[in-house]
């Protein structure tokens, strides 16, 4: 804050609205009085033109009025005003009144009365120009070395100078490259003119190259080729300044400080009149004018700097000297002697205040207190406070704030499938090898039974299904009121889908009394698209790849009369085959067995029986159901189809792995693309530019590089989309042969889904391969693990690295296939929590970040010695409800893809803890990926620590540690050996699943 | 020629005044009237109500019957200062310069001071209703320049101005308002007299022949003197889009006092708003070789270097 301020001499308040800018004012001796004290000049945009004699003693008499010498209105607004010796034949000082299309030379004469207020003043015009450009500003001096008058130079608002030798015109020079124009100065110690061009640098010209230079009446001929008798104008020095500047001025206070002075909106410059720096001053402030006054120091110069903080500072070339607060901000500033006060500091400012003053050494500290920072009313506070309370007691006794939880739901929402296609389909696609594209009309009914607002309906299909419009915004609804909105489901790739099921969610806000905008809420519903929409009718395969075969307890059925709109076309009247050729080609067919209960899905590829094999379960329930028949039961004798599966799986990740080098590769071409640019930039900047050497036909060819990279990328990504959507329909399809192989109940179906389909999309950083593998793992080393130590420790291994992309899927692969083998020899998916399970309290201990390496390899490893029935009894006896709670908080996290009742009924009781221990378990499953040679030192270290703190605890386990160390550090060799076991083991379970 | 009383309201600052001092004299008329309005200068922690009329700002706390009043010539305002909206008032009253500091205690109240701005604007430009002018700009063309509500009531010619040894011809145009002579000669020279003015303190000489006609102009100042004595026209027109009440209404009613003491002192309250310290003026103003400027001249014993140095 400025301490010192600057005391009024003499003020006064110029005009009613005028505006004023930075040519306005000036002082001098005007009335040539003889005396040498200064006149204040002050001209108005207004076209007011003012001259005082400010006298400070007077005012205190009421006779302010006195100071006014002299108030003229002229025609035109006066955008600057000089004193100087502008008429020939004469030493008087003149003004010189700039419009903007004339100038003009008045001279003031005054005649003394015998009472101040008997002075009278009398202003008379000399000569004046009409202008035939519009003037910007001017600048005068003895252009040309002529001694005793001053000439007068204009710079015209389209960059013409004009020159005016007293009532003559001289001539006129376009400046070249001219946009908009500078500040302008003439420099008499060298004959040139100063100005600031757009190109943000300062210009010198010398009158002499001006004045020979080709005579241009318009634009277009300085720009052009120039006439025959003128040189082209160049200026006679640049300085690049980087910025706009405000003024320039050319002070000759001595020889020794002989100097150019720019400021600019953001610096001072200080210039040899050569045109070389000799200082630059950033400036913190938003300067407004300056002024260089005097050199008080030889070989310095003083100058006043105003700014837009009302500050006035005085410098002594780049050292602040002084600084006072003005009540404004000055457009202006000028130093006049009086007869009164010598030195004083003249300012003006836009609106018109005009101050002489001179600089305060008082200081002062004053500076308001805060207004808040106040001593509180207590006793209003205290009541304040009373109220509030009161209405939170209130609002916590009638639970208005919060909705009412038993409250009935405020809103209903049933969508319908229309039962036929739509006649016109509104598919993008329209047709797919010949196949056209139907689309189906789902229409959604929203009922509210209580008043909503700010209402949203969303949409959510399945991929590569689309819809014709997924956002609905309803309007606010009232109790009773319905809404329908209707919009068209279609497939929209070359692919089937994994799920025909399609997400409804409205968000609302319910308002309570308590609570007017109302408490968020959120309404899911679920819509079964058709079959129809993806597959068409089509005649029955002989020969495919894979089959898979369901037995019933219940005789065969009618398989046309099962699927009414498929049987239209099939030649096979009996009912006992049936066949889906889906759009994107692929052909499923189903047979019914005319002597056995069993019948048999068979296709060319596995993922896509999945569709038909869901559908057929369903409506043989539904079948069922209606006839009436309590104990139909459909089963799948085995074996799993493993490697089919795998297929899939290796398929994504093989994508994945393909995505993850693209990356790789994009990286590396854009680095070296960037090195190029680098060279080729440092060669062309060179002033001596040196051989390009092929530069350019390299950086030609990585950019080729960058961009096949790129579209193959992006190619793979499509690929991996469709190969995410095929893996889910095969993982569906697994799922759901488990559940029929081992019958499972929903709530083990739930949970087996829930692991093996963690991700509703996968991401580079977290793909599904990685998820599942931690799923997997946890429900190997929770529930359906070998024995209650390795439960317990399962427990505490939790914290650890990030989840990532693996090397290889063979340890997914192995775990998938162990979980089959586990849930074939009776292990139980179940919900019971490992509560029961006493965690030693050292081992919870561990169970802080950073944790424990996990036991992975070890899982296969004597998996046979292990007597399956006794495992089933102990988890039977310690079952685990953890894992239930975990997959429930999952499925919450994954947009709650499938809300299953069990999870919703669980979710109502349970504590904190479960959600600790998702991601607890998150970060230890992802351990088992983490031994890759990537890992730090550091990393390898802290499970060494851990381990050895364990080793109290179980001596097997410290043996399976070290081993599991010792593969850490030779992955390579690893690999290789896992591999082979794993197809040993792979045979194993084969023969297991095909004797259980 | 006594029938107007000297105008103080719009160029005196004054404390404590008697609530006859704070009615509304003819002409003034209150604009504006704002409530919690702390006095943060003088009186920190006390809700006022700042009243504003076309001449002068009045402030005076609930609480208390204390009275502050300020006026209108030669002020500066800033609002929305630093960390508060407040407003800013420089003023210089007998070379004394004052300051005042008003916060709206309501943060964020959408009606700061935008009608004192306003208001003080107003005043600003109006001046030649209350001022005398000297060789200003009034005659365009031989003819006056006519103020808003101003009406010429009679043009004189012949008129002598005895400021100078010859005199100076010249011509009276007499309006509701104000007198304004000017040269015929030289429109420049010129005189504007409001009668706000005329009450002595700054003679002017005029002469008119033959002394009939001296007479009957001096009749027809006179009466026109009186008319705008009972209902002076002070020029600051503002509009409230909202009118407030009337001040009567708002004056804190006080119990009428049987005796009026008349203060003996002056009351030091004026004391707290200095704007400067205690400093009641300034030291005369010096020119400086240090600096090549005018500096206020320094107490025995500093340094212009020294001073600079503390502060730096």
């Amino acid at each position: 804050m400025s301490l010192f301020k600057a005391r009024d001499w003499w003020s006064g308040a110029l005009g009613e609205g005028e505006e004023f800018d930075q040519g306005c004012l000036c002082v001098g001796d005007v009335d040539n009085s003889g005396t040498g004290h200064d006149k204040i000049v002050v001209g108005s945009y207004m076209g007011m033109l003012r001259i005082f004699c400010p006298n400070a003693n007077k005012q205190s008499e009421g006779g302010s009025a006195d100071a006014q010498l002299l108030e003229v209105q002229l025609q035109n607004a006066i955008i600057q005003v000089e004193v100087g010796k502008f008429v020939s034949c004469s030493e008087l000082l003149h003004l010189a009144v700039l419009h903007p299309r004339k100038l003009s030379v008045y001279s003031v004469t005054g005649t003394a009365g015998n009472v101040e207020h008997g002075d009278q003043y009398q202003l008379k015009l000399i000569y004046e120009h009409n202008l035939q450009r519009t003037a910007c500003n001017m600048t005068y001096g003895t252009f040309g070395g002529a001694t005793g008058h001053h000439s007068l130079c204009i710079q015209s608002m389209d960059g013409m100078l004009m020159f005016f030798e007293q009532d003559s015109y001289s001539f006129g020079r376009f400046l070249p490259g001219f946009l908009l124009p500078g500040p302008l100065a003439y420099n008499s110690r060298t004959d040139s003119f100063l100005t600031v061009s757009s190109a943000r640098q300062l210009e010198s010209y010398k009158y002499e190259t001006l004045a020979v230079a080709t005579e241009a009446e318009t634009r277009q001929d300085s720009d052009l080729t120039p006439k025959t008798g003128g040189k082209r104008l160049t200026p006679d020095w640049t300085f690049v300044l980087g910025e706009q500047a405000l003024d320039i001025s050319v002070p000759s206070f001595s020889h020794s400080s002989s100097s150019i002075l720019v400021l600019g909106e953001r610096n001072l410059f200080c210039l040899r009149d050569n045109g070389q720096i000799r200082f630059m001053k950033k400036l913190e402030f938003n300067p407004s004018c300056f002024l260089p006054y005097a050199s008080v120091k030889d070989g310095t110069t003083n100058l006043l700097l105003g700014n837009h903080n009302n500050m006035l500072l005085v410098y002594q070339d780049v050292t602040l000297q002084w600084a006072a607060q003005l009540p404004f901000v000055p457009v202006a500033v000028r130093v006049a002697n009086f007869p009164e006060l010598k030195g004083a500091v003249v300012s003006l400012s836009s609106d018109g205040h005009l101050l002489s003053s001179y600089m305060g050494t008082d200081p002062s500290f004053f500076s308001t207190p805060k207004v808040d920072a106040r001593e509180a009313d207590y006793e209003q506070v205290d009541a304040e406070m009373k109220k509030l309370q009161k209405l939170i007691r209130e609002a916590t006794r009638t639970q208005d704030i919060l909705p009412k939880s038993d409250a009935l739901e405020d809103l209903s929402v049933k969508a319908i499938v229309f039962p036929s296609l739509d006649a016109s389909s509104q598919a993008l696609i329209q047709d797919m090898d010949g196949l056209p594209v139907p689309s189906v009309t789902v229409q959604v009914k929203v009922k509210a039974s209580s008043v909503l607002q700010s209402a949203k309906l969303s949409i959510c299909v399945q991929p590569p299904l689309a819809v014709t419009q997924d956002q609905f915004v309803l309007e606010p609804m009232g109790v009773g009121s319905t809404k329908e909105v209707s919009f068209s489901a279609f497939l929209n790739g070359h692919y089937p889908p994994a799920d025909l099921t399609g997400d409804i969610v409205v968000s609302y806000s319910s308002p309570t009394e308590l609570n007017p905008k109302g408490v968020p809420r959120v309404l899911q519903s679920r819509f079964n698209l058709p079959l129809a929409l993806v597959c068409v009718p089509s005649s029955p395969a002989k020969s495919t790849k894979f089959k898979i075969t369901v037995d019933t307890n219940q005789p065969p059925v009618d398989l046309s009369a099962l699927f009414r709109e498929f049987s239209a076309k099939t030649e096979d009247k009996d009912g006992n085959s049936l066949a889906f050729q889906f759009l994107s080609g692929a052909k499923v067919t189903v047979l019914a067995s005319k002597t056995s209960q069993r019948y048999r899905i068979q296709g060319d590829s596995f993922e896509d029986m999945w569709l038909v094999v869901k559908e057929l379960v369903q409506r043989f329930d539904q079948h069922f159901s209606k006839l009436g028949i309590k104990d139909f039961k459909k089963s799948f004798s085995g074996p799993i189809p493993l490697q089919e599966y795998f297929l899939s799986v290796d398929n994504h990740f093989q994508l994945r792995v393909n995505a993850q080098q693209y990356q790789d590769l994009l990286s590396e071409r854009a680095v070296q693309f960037r090195a190029i640019q680098r060279r080729l930039l440092t060669r062309f900047k060179d002033k001596t530019p040196a051989p390009l050497q092929s530069l350019d036909t390299l950086l030609d060819a990585t950019y080729n590089q960058v961009i096949t990279l790129a579209e193959a990328a992006e190619e793979n990504r499509a690929l991996l989309e469709q190969a995410f959507v095929r893996l889910r329909s095969s993982t569906h399809l697994l799922v759901l042969l488990l559940s029929l192989w081992q019958g499972l109940t929903h709530d083990q179906t739930a949970i087996l889904e829930a692991t093996l389909l963690p991700l509703l999309q996968d991401t580079p950083q977290l793909g599904w391969e990685e998820s599942c593998d931690a799923a997997v793992s946890h429900l190997l080393r929770s529930c359906l693990s070998r024995s209650p130590k390795d439960q317990a420790t399962s427990l505490a291994q939790i914290g650890g690295s990030v989840l990532s992309l693996p090397q290889d899927t063979t340890r997914l692969k192995k775990h998938i296939a162990l979980l089959c083998d586990r849930l074939g020899k009776g292990g139980r998916l179940t919900l019971a929590s490992e509560a029961n399970v006493q965690i030693p309290a050292q081992i919870q201990n561990l169970a802080a970040p950073g944790g424990v390496e996990p036991i992975a390899e070890d899982l296969g490893d004597g998996e046979e010695v292990e007597n399956p029935q006794e495992m089933t009894k102990f988890i039977k006896k310690k079952p685990s409800r953890k894992v239930k709670k975990e997959k429930d908080s999952k499925e919450k996290k994954d947009v709650s893809r499938e809300p299953s009742e069990a999870s919703v009924k669980e979710e109502a009781g349970v504590p904190e803890e479960p959600i600790k221990e998702v991601k607890k378990e998150k970060k230890e499953s992802s351990k088992d990926k983490k031994e890759s040679k990537k890992d730090s030192s550091k990393e390898a270290k802290e499970p060494k620590d851990e381990a050895k703190k364990k080793e109290s605890s179980s001596s097997k386990e410290k043996k399976e540690k070290k081993e599991k160390e010792k593969e850490g550090k030779e992955s390579g060799d690893r690999k290789v050996s896992r591999k082979s076991s794993v197809k040993v083991k792979d045979k194993k379970k084969e023969t297991e699943a095909a004797e259980g | 020629m006594a029938a107007l009383d000297t105008l103080w309201e719009d160029r005196d600052v004054r404390f404590d005044i008697t609530a006859q001092q704070m009615k509304t004299r003819p002409g003034e008329v209150l604009i504006d009237c704002l409530d919690s309005i702390e006095d943060t200068k003088g009186n920190n922690g006390d809700r006022g109500r700042l009243l504003v009329t076309n001449l002068r700002i009045i402030w005076h706390s609930l609480a208390l019957p204390r009275v502050n009043l300020c006026e209108y010539n030669l002020i500066y305002l800033n609002s929305g200062h630093g960390h508060t909206e407040a407003l800013y008032i420089l003023t210089k009253s007998n070379n004394t310069r004052f300051e005042f500091i008003f916060t709206n205690l309501v943060i964020g109240s959408p009606r700061l001071f935008t009608s004192v701005i306003a208001v003080h604007r107003a005043y600003e430009t109006s001046k030649m209703y209350r001022d005398l002018k000297l060789r200003a700009a009034l005659i365009q063309n031989k003819q006056l320049r006519l103020l808003p509500r101003e009406q010429v009531y009679d043009k004189i010619n012949g008129v002598w101005n005895l400021s100078s040894d010859q005199g100076n011809l010249g011509t009276f145009f007499i309006t509701n308002v104000r007198i304004v002579w000017h040269a015929n000669m030289n429109e420049s020279f010129n005189v504007s007299i409001p009668y706000l003015q005329i009450s002595g303190g700054y003679v002017l000489g005029f002469k008119i022949d033959p002394v009939e006609k001296l007479q009957d102009a001096l009749k027809e100042i006179n009466s026109l003197h009186k008319v705008y004595s009972a209902n002076p026209i002070f020029g600051v027109d503002y509009e409230m889009e909202e009118k407030p009440q009337p001040l009567e209404e708002l004056t804190v009613e006080q119990p009428p006092d049987d005796v009026e003491i008349e203060p003996d002192e002056q009351t030091d309250a004026f004391t707290a708003y200095f704007a400067d310290g205690n400093k009641q003026q300034d030291r005369e103003a010096v020119f400086s070789d240090e600096l090549g400027l005018a500096i206020e001249r320094l107490k025995d014993g500093f340094t212009l270097q020294g001073l600079w140095e503390v502060v730096g």
